[in-house]
């Protein structure tokens, strides 16, 4: 395989450590719109990126068998599951004040009772999604994944066959 | 842009594996697809098309463009099942929020009578989930639709055997003289319609 340069063969250990920081970098970028609060498509944003950071690792995760990286992926995991939780919220308050606004007044009482039961429930999930980037913040996940990729040596062919414990943690977030 | 794979590569056996993989785990769902009250597995299906995506998305840069139609359209049967889902969350929403408002009448009887309540939000929230009823009638037709697309393009085939890699081959170090360049392993007609 060749760089991004076309100019040497990388192998797929490289590539992987390579995907790895290239999807944890865009997933922490978005950290700081979403610790405002006041942006849905920042958690949006940072939803997507965490759940292809969580695809990077289902698939690379053979080339990794150390401890670290599966707590690496338990990091990754969470993260994921808060930013799951106050996306599905958004959406839902999104389309239920759509829904209300296509009514005429008389008839909006009820559904817009229903958008201010969502919007308490999305804001005690902002706390949820807080602890988690403060979590991911000590976790330092662009430290650990450089100790990860400093114990990664070439071997064989990773099997395409995801391991238990992976399985194990995308069953639970489905 | 990275340089296509060649069957030389580690990652192409990668690619071809994981690609292959997160294909049957979605295909797991596929006859499912002819009822549209398999609320459940409608949702599981979503959720393995988004992972064979991101998986697919992963390796596109390798692969020379042969995958980047294949990540559209599997782009668009997730997102089409994703507004599937949306409805299905909301018309229950809808109908237990007018269950809520309607259990004062229901348990007050007559003591309070038509007085009491507000029916007409309760109006507003049976026409609203109706309205997504229908929505989600409109959404499963598409998605049926553009499975079928999907299938008829051979895109199955064409993520099952790994013939998105269009440079199969590594390229020759010294070429004796110039040639017009070769055809792509994956025919023009082989490649899905753009759904």
């Amino acid at each position: 395989m060749a760089d991004p340069d076309g100019a040497e063969a990388v192998s797929l250990a490289q590539c992987a450590e390579s995907v790895l920081k290239q999807r944890l970098e865009v997933m922490l970028s978005h950290a700081a719109r979403v610790r405002l609060g006041a942006d849905i498509e920042a958690v949006h944003d940072m939803r997507v990126a965490s759940r292809r950071l969580r695809a990077a690792v289902s698939v690379f995760g053979e080339q990794f068998p150390s401890s670290a990286f599966v707590k690496f992926a338990g990091e990754v995991r969470l993260v994921t599951r808060a930013l799951g939780t106050a996306r599905d919220l958004d959406v839902m308050i999104g389309a239920l004040e759509a829904l209300g606004n296509a009514q005429p007044t008389r008839r909006q009482a009820g559904i817009m009772a229903l958008v201010a039961a969502k919007r308490t429930e999305r804001r005690r999930q902002q706390k949820d999604v807080g602890a988690a980037l403060v979590r991911l913040e000590k976790r330092d996940l662009p430290a650990l994944l450089s100790v990860i990729s400093a114990g990664l040596a070439p071997g064989p062919l990773a099997d395409p066959e995801p391991s238990e414990a992976f399985h194990a943690q995308e069953a639970t977030d489905a | 842009m990275p340089k296509p794979l060649t069957p030389a590569d580690d990652l192409r056996d990668c690619a071809q594996g994981w690609i292959a993989q997160r294909l049957s785990e979605m295909l797991e769902w596929e006859p499912f697809i002819r009822d549209p009250a398999y609320v459940t597995e409608l949702h599981a299906m979503r959720i393995a098309a988004k992972r064979l995506r991101y998986t697919m998305e992963i390796f596109a840069p390798y692969a020379g463009g042969g995958l980047d139609s294949l990540v559209d359209s599997v782009k668009q049967l997730q997102e089409t099942l994703g507004e599937i889902h949306d409805a299905d969350v909301l018309a229950p929403e809808l109908a237990g929020q007018a269950r809520k408002e309607l259990a004062p009448l229901v348990t007050g009887g007559e003591t309070v009578g038509a007085a009491g309540r507000d029916l007409e939000s309760v109006v507003g929230l049976a026409i609203a989930a109706a309205a997504q009823q229908r929505l989600r009638k409109t959404l499963y037709r598409n998605f049926v639709s553009q499975w079928r697309t999907f299938r008829k393009g051979g895109a199955v085939e064409i993520l099952q055997s790994g013939a998105y890699m269009l440079a199969s081959e590594p390229a020759p170090k010294k070429a004796k003289r110039p040639r017009p360049a070769p055809p792509t392993d994956v025919p023009a007609a082989s490649e899905p319609e753009s759904v």
